[in-house]
């Protein structure tokens, strides 16, 4: 399901484990967790964990929605968290 | 930019294409983002992450209108048959199926008929004909009665029904039960009476039986329509996100 975005899913996980996050936003927060993450593997990680019901999107009004765990995401982005040596 | 987005499917550009738009335009990727976007493209379409989805909305005017023109439709159609076969009277039936039928027709309306206009449009062409040939008396009245009938189980008929149906939200099952249990017997009920295995022109149990369930799914499909909620031909995609 996750392939090759497993890495870049998790980094979105722990990026996401706070306040929700407009894509921009989410680019910049797992560069600067994980250096260089390309725009298309941003999107391609947040379409699968969206798909795995971790991240949902929600419209605050803004032209653009903005992304935040699930209940599930906050759990699985607190392993994400341990797995990358950066318990919350 | 847009150039780029269109390396993904539709589906995905119907989902993310504005708002990736937006981190283009904020975050200018550098060459190594462009072939990182390249790759996430074709990935995006050997492994398609994105489904169409349709559209659920609050019924409009326009749809409560159209719901009723089916109702409409298909009342006149039952009771058509109802009344030609407990009264048996020696009448022109023509007229009022040919007016369900129109009434069928137009609880189709807006983007339905754009999105099917071939079969509503050959569909419309028999219904006109059919009225020409009525009006100059060319066919005898059962032999007219039969072209419109023809033209709509053959062609309105299943379409105009699994459009209306989709339209009330039926699921793509429930629209194949309806088919099946309304489309088929109008066929069979009018070459019946077509070869004379049905020694009468006037309905009988036979032609009523093989006809009233058409009647009955356009009468259930309209208050459906009417009452909402409304699905949407046209599609957006979601990928679990709420609104």
């Amino acid at each position: 399901m996750l392939g090759r975005y497993v890495e870049p899913a998790l980094w979105v996980l722990i990026a996401l484990d706070g306040d929700p996050l407009d894509l921009t936003s989410m680019l910049d927060a797992v560069r600067s967790l994980d250096g260089p993450i390309g725009h298309g593997t941003l999107v391609g990680a947040v379409s699968r964990l969206e798909r795995l019901r971790l991240v949902e999107s929600v419209w605050t009004g803004a032209r653009l929605p903005m992304y935040r765990l699930t209940t599930l995401g906050r759990m699985a982005a607190g392993s994400a968290a341990i797995l990358k040596g950066r318990p919350a | 930019m847009s150039a780029l987005i269109r390396l993904y499917p539709a589906a995905w550009r119907a989902r993310y294409g504005l708002e990736f738009e937006a981190l283009l335009a904020e975050r200018p990727p550098s060459k190594r983002d462009l072939l990182d976007i390249v790759l996430a493209a074709v990935d995006a379409r050997l492994v398609p992450q994105v489904e169409a989805a349709p559209v659920a909305r609050q019924a409009r005017i326009t749809d409560r209108l159209a719901g009723a023109a089916a109702v409409a439709g298909g009342l006149i159609w039952s009771a058509t048959y109802l009344v030609g076969w407990l009264v048996q009277a020696d009448g022109d039936l023509s007229l009022p199926i040919l007016a369900a039928l129109g009434l069928m027709l137009l609880s189709l309306p807006g983007t339905y008929i754009v999105a099917y206009a071939r079969p509503v449009a050959l569909a419309g062409i028999a219904v006109a004909v059919s009225l020409a040939l009525l009006f100059a008396q060319v066919l005898p009245w059962d032999l007219i009665l039969l072209v419109p009938i023809l033209a709509i189980v053959g062609v309105l008929g299943p379409g105009a029904l699994a459009l209306a149906a989709a339209r009330a939200g039926t699921p793509a099952g429930g629209r194949w039960r309806l088919l099946l249990l309304t489309v088929p017997w109008p066929i069979i009920g009018s070459v019946a009476v077509a070869v004379g295995f049905v020694p009468t022109v006037l309905p009988g149990p036979v032609v009523v039986a093989s006809f009233l369930p058409l009647g009955l799914a356009w009468i259930v499909t309209g208050f459906r329509i009417a009452r909402g909620p409304i699905v949407s031909m046209s599609t957006v995609t979601t990928a679990g996100g709420t609104a």
